[in-house]
């Protein structure tokens, strides 16, 4: 698919934002729009149109429970608690998803970091194309602790940003600049938990990171195992 | 409802003002209610969905800013996202309320008040254009199950999306 065409990239965006693009052809281009600049702005464009269309429905009052609901939540929980939404499992999936588990384990044995974290909820793996590791992710409620591989050929003139998509939203957010070797500790922003995080991404910024906010390269991206 | 009079209370909520995000709700519950429920046909789950995406705006107000539109419409997205998940979820779990069999388009009570170029622009559609085009933002319905619900063969369903689109998009930039 040519996603330089604007025509096409128009339309999908329309059908991302009307629903209509489901599943796999979703994802893909949920993951398109972290790297294309031009996907984000189509998305954009078509939720501030189409979005108009609400304007046609008759508002409708909630039930006052929900109102306090809402309070009694950000009142009494640091962290809100969410309803995930799951899907059947394709056998491909589950199959990727084992493989992937297997591959984490064993970078986590091989690599052994030198400050191991207690209560590891999630973990992933940042492969190349080849297949190469280069950066290991554990994740606990706190912190994004990350280690560079010894596979790792950083350039020395650039630096990797890590980057997060949240389930509902289409802008990448910053999660800080990866290790070009040893480890390093991100600090995870306490608003959100890991069961909202939908993908990572590894982009290629300047010295310094990412002058725009937004990935400027997406050089990998790679999804969160729940151990 | 004006992009300029949430703004402030965005700003404030995102600060961890409780008062201004009570506003922000009494301003923006109903209509993000409407939506809801006309997606999900159902009103416990759309006052659940709503609680959630309340929770998300709560937590994510300090990363709204203007390149991401206005904040009604910033706001709608995410209760919509929501929602398509949500369809997703009950769907797989074959919960009556949501299947798309049920769906009537006549229960749409769609009524342009306002005379927005949007609205022109739509009135301009074919009619199965603009049919397809309502159930899948009304109802969140995919390729598939507008196949099933029209009972129209699925590349015409995805044609009158697409040309449906593609004459919205150069009626809206004209």
């Amino acid at each position: 698919m040519n996603y330089n065409n604007p025509n096409l990239l128009n339309v999908l965006a329309g059908q991302y934002v009307l629903g209509s693009l489901k599943g796999s052809a979703r994802k893909r281009f949920q993951r398109l729009m972290l790297s294309n600049q031009k996907a984000r702005e189509a998305t954009l464009m078509w939720e501030q149109n189409l979005n108009n269309l609400a304007n046609a429905i008759a508002p409708q009052a909630p039930s006052e429970k929900v109102w306090l609901r809402i309070i009694q939540k950000i009142e009494h929980q640091s962290k809100p608690s969410k309803t995930v939404i799951r899907t059947k499992p394709s056998i491909w999936r589950v199959w990727s998803l084992v493989a992937t588990a297997a591959a984490i384990v064993f970078a986590f044995i091989v690599m052994q970091p030198t400050n191991p974290i207690k209560d590891v909820q999630q973990i992933a793996l940042v492969q190349n194309k080849a297949q190469q590791s280069l950066w290991f992710i554990n994740i606990n409620k706190q912190v994004f602790y990350v280690k560079a591989s010894s596979e790792l050929v950083a350039k020395t003139d650039r630096d990797y940003q890590l980057w997060m998509i949240l389930k509902d939203q289409d802008t990448p957010i910053s999660l800080g600049l990866l290790p070009k070797q040893g480890h390093k500790t991100l600090v995870k922003n306490i608003h959100f938990t890991t069961s909202d995080i939908t993908l990572l991404a590894v982009s290629l910024e300047p010295i310094g990171g990412s002058p725009s906010g937004l990935p400027s390269q997406v050089l990998h991206t790679t999804e969160l195992v729940v151990l | 409802m004006e992009h300029d009079d949430l703004l402030p209370y965005v700003y404030l909520t995102a600060q961890g003002d409780k008062q201004a995000f009570a506003k922000l709700y009494q301003q923006t519950s109903g209509k993000l209610m409407a939506i809801s429920i006309t997606m999900l046909s159902n009103r416990a789950h759309a006052e659940e969905v709503l609680q959630e995406a309340f929770i998300k705006i709560w937590h994510n107000a300090s990363e709204y800013n203007s390149s991401k539109g206005s904040v009604i419409s910033w706001m709608i997205s995410i209760v919509r996202y929501r929602c398509l998940d949500a369809l997703r979820y009950y769907k797989v779990r074959k919960e009556q309320s949501m299947v798309a069999g049920d769906i009537d388009e006549r229960n749409i009570a769609v009524h342009y008040d306002e005379n927005t170029k949007l609205v022109s622009c739509i009135e301009q559609l074919q009619p199965q254009q603009k049919q397809a085009i309502h159930l899948a933002y009304y109802k969140g319905l995919s390729h598939s199950e507008l196949v099933d619900h029209i009972d129209t063969p699925l590349g015409t369903v995805k044609s009158w999306i697409r040309r449906g689109l593609v004459q919205l998009q150069r009626c809206l930039t004209v």
